[in-house]
């Protein structure tokens, strides 16, 4: 493996001194030969926790050898810390032996719910943001983060409804969340896009509510704009409007350890990384004038 | 958890989870939950562009295209014998039936069989269609199993002559054994290398699927290899499977023994069991 895209003589800024881990790609399955064969040059991967938690298969195989080269961080999507369902305790030790097993750096989901009454809807559905809710949504952050003896890196999802019962904005609820639960973030600068275009909410009044010294990790993505909407797809390349999101954080709070998440239509490895060479030139440049 | 919160939850699943999409999950999901009195607009906002059913219709959009996709991904050929609307359909019928439960995708599809053979009778050509269902479940299944240790030709010649016929031989988790009426293996053979493929003929055959080094191969058997295989997978011991080959295949019992012995060979070679013991042991 070759020198590292980001990761140059720079340290973290969060309050657990979380390390830097520079840019990283979200491993998928697309790109496991080209991983295998040339074990090309890359800060770190993340790790979709939810591929490999139910299987035996080759991605297992395959992620034991990832690990031994690449740092990784764990990126579960179920873990529903906002249903009024019990917490799935069978679950979290399951994703607890993973974060051994792989070494993780850090482990995390979404603020969501993903399902209720035993029922699934295996996507990322919005919460009302309420006092009430918060108050339960914070008492269960600090139960999983005392089972899992580490912090919990929570991430901002993009959402296609508000709930008429919100009595405080999102970013609000997320840093009395982060603050009264004492877990990390996982700023995703696309998803702030895609959801202040949904509802019409300012994204510099967002990032500026949101507190730095929490954010451990940041996301970037492409999506897809219909017109009446804007869909978070996770395909094609990051725009403009959504690095300059991302300038406008790094030059903040310094270095963020950075994600690419590519889904849909997913280019070669290649491909995914040359986008992600865009963040380095964003981070350099911003860096300099701080 | 405030009640509230929870029936709120309780509602919004079932609306997005609806067949007939957000329009009609609002009005089933209203009375259901005690939401009749209130408008929509009291629960979910309008947005500048979208009114509160089109903001759930996204969610409800997603849930099915979701589920969908992942079906249409494990059941290719499946797929293509129904065309991608029949398919679709069958699986609104199977969703609505089997919602998913489990955290991962991987699981969704794991009552389907049972469900296809109980409640899908009125599905064209269901006999061909279970089939396809079965392999392209089978081939998921033996994909995700767990690795065990096997056991190689060695372990049967260390068992004494005189109590050959009562070993029983326990399969790997990954590894299956069918014995299929429509030559469906070609016909998705033809599916995944993007071929049109000839309708599936109806020709009685055995079909083995198994894992080696997390690779699935799919091995078409000889008739009395296949049915062998099949008897010992039921758990039958040795003498028992070469009984019920010999009734159902009308080979000489020399011609039989004189194969199986090359059978073995090629099944240890596979890794097809994990165990192989005398019924005593």
């Amino acid at each position: 493996m070759g020198p590292p895209l980001g990761r140059s003589a720079m340290h973290a800024s969060n309050r657990w001194n979380l390390p830097y881990l520079g840019l990283g790609l979200g491993l998928r399955s697309a790109h496991y030969p080209t991983i295998l064969r040339d074990w090309p040059e890359l800060d770190w991967f993340e790790v979709l926790s939810e591929n490999y938690l139910f299987s035996a298969g080759r991605q297992v195989a395959v992620l034991d050898r990832i690990v031994q080269r690449y740092p990784v961080a764990l990126h579960g999507v179920s873990l529903s810390i906002g249903s009024s369902d019990p917490l799935d305790f069978e679950y979290l030790g399951e994703l607890k032996r993973l974060a051994e097993r792989t070494r993780c750096k850090w482990l995390g989901d979404h603020l969501c719910w993903t399902g209720v009454a035993g029922r699934t809807s295996h996507d990322l559905l919005p919460l009302p943001y309420t006092e009430d809710v918060l108050r339960h949504v914070v008492e269960r952050v600090r139960r999983v983060q005392d089972f899992l003896e580490r912090p919990l890196v929570l991430e901002n999802a993009s959402s296609y409804l508000e709930f008429h019962s919100s009595s405080m904005s999102e970013q609000e609820f997320l840093a009395r969340m982060a603050e009264e639960s004492d877990c990390a973030l996982l700023l995703d600068v696309n998803n702030v896009y895609v959801s202040c275009c949904n509802h019409g909410w300012d994204p510099q009044e967002y990032l500026a509510a949101i507190p730095a010294d929490r954010v451990v990790q940041i996301h970037l993505a492409g999506h897809l704009n219909k017109g009446t909407h804007i869909v978070d797809t996770h395909g094609g390349a990051v725009i403009d409007e959504v690095w300059e999101l991302y300038r406008q954080w790094i030059q903040r709070s310094g270095p963020v350890s950075t994600l690419l998440e590519w889904d849909t239509e997913i280019p070669s490895f290649e491909i995914a990384r040359k986008e992600l060479h865009r963040a380095k030139e964003f981070g350099a440049m911003c860096l300099a004038r701080r | 958890m405030n009640m509230d919160f929870e029936r709120l939850q309780r509602w919004m699943l079932d609306v997005i989870r609806h067949p007939g999409g957000a329009g009609e999950g609002v009005a089933a999901a209203a009375p259901l939950h005690g939401f009749e009195q209130l408008a929509l607009e009291e629960l979910i906002l309008p947005s500048h562009s979208l009114s509160a059913v089109q903001r759930l219709d996204i969610y409800a959009d997603m849930y099915r295209q979701r589920l969908f996709d992942t079906l249409a991904k494990d059941f290719p050929a499946l797929c293509h014998c129904l065309g991608r609307d029949g398919f679709d359909g069958l699986m609104i019928e199977f969703v609505s039936a089997h919602p998913p439960h489990s955290h991962s995708l991987l699981h969704l599809s794991d009552p389907l069989l049972d469900w296809l053979e109980r409640e899908a009778a009125w599905v064209p050509e269901r006999e061909l269609v279970l089939e396809l269902a079965k392999l392209e479940q089978a081939l998921l299944h033996c994909f995700h199993a767990p690795r065990v240790p096997t056991q190689n030709v060695s372990s049967l010649e260390d068992i004494p002559a005189g109590d050959l016929l009562e070993i029983c031989f326990e399969p790997v988790p990954s590894a299956r054994v069918f014995a299929f009426e429509y030559e469906v293996d070609p016909f998705l053979q033809a599916v995944t290398e993007a071929w049109e493929p000839e309708p599936a003929r109806k020709a009685p055959n055995y079909l083995l699927v198994h894992r080696v080094q997390y690779q699935v191969w799919r091995r078409p058997l000889a008739d009395s290899a296949g049915r062998l295989l099949m008897e010992l997978f039921a758990g039958r011991n040795l003498g028992q499977a070469l009984e019920a080959c010999l009734q159902a295949c009308g080979e000489s019992p020399e011609e039989l023994l004189g194969q199986t012995r090359t059978w073995f060979q090629e099944w240890t070679e596979y890794g097809l069991f994990q165990s192989i013991s005398t019924q005593d042991t």
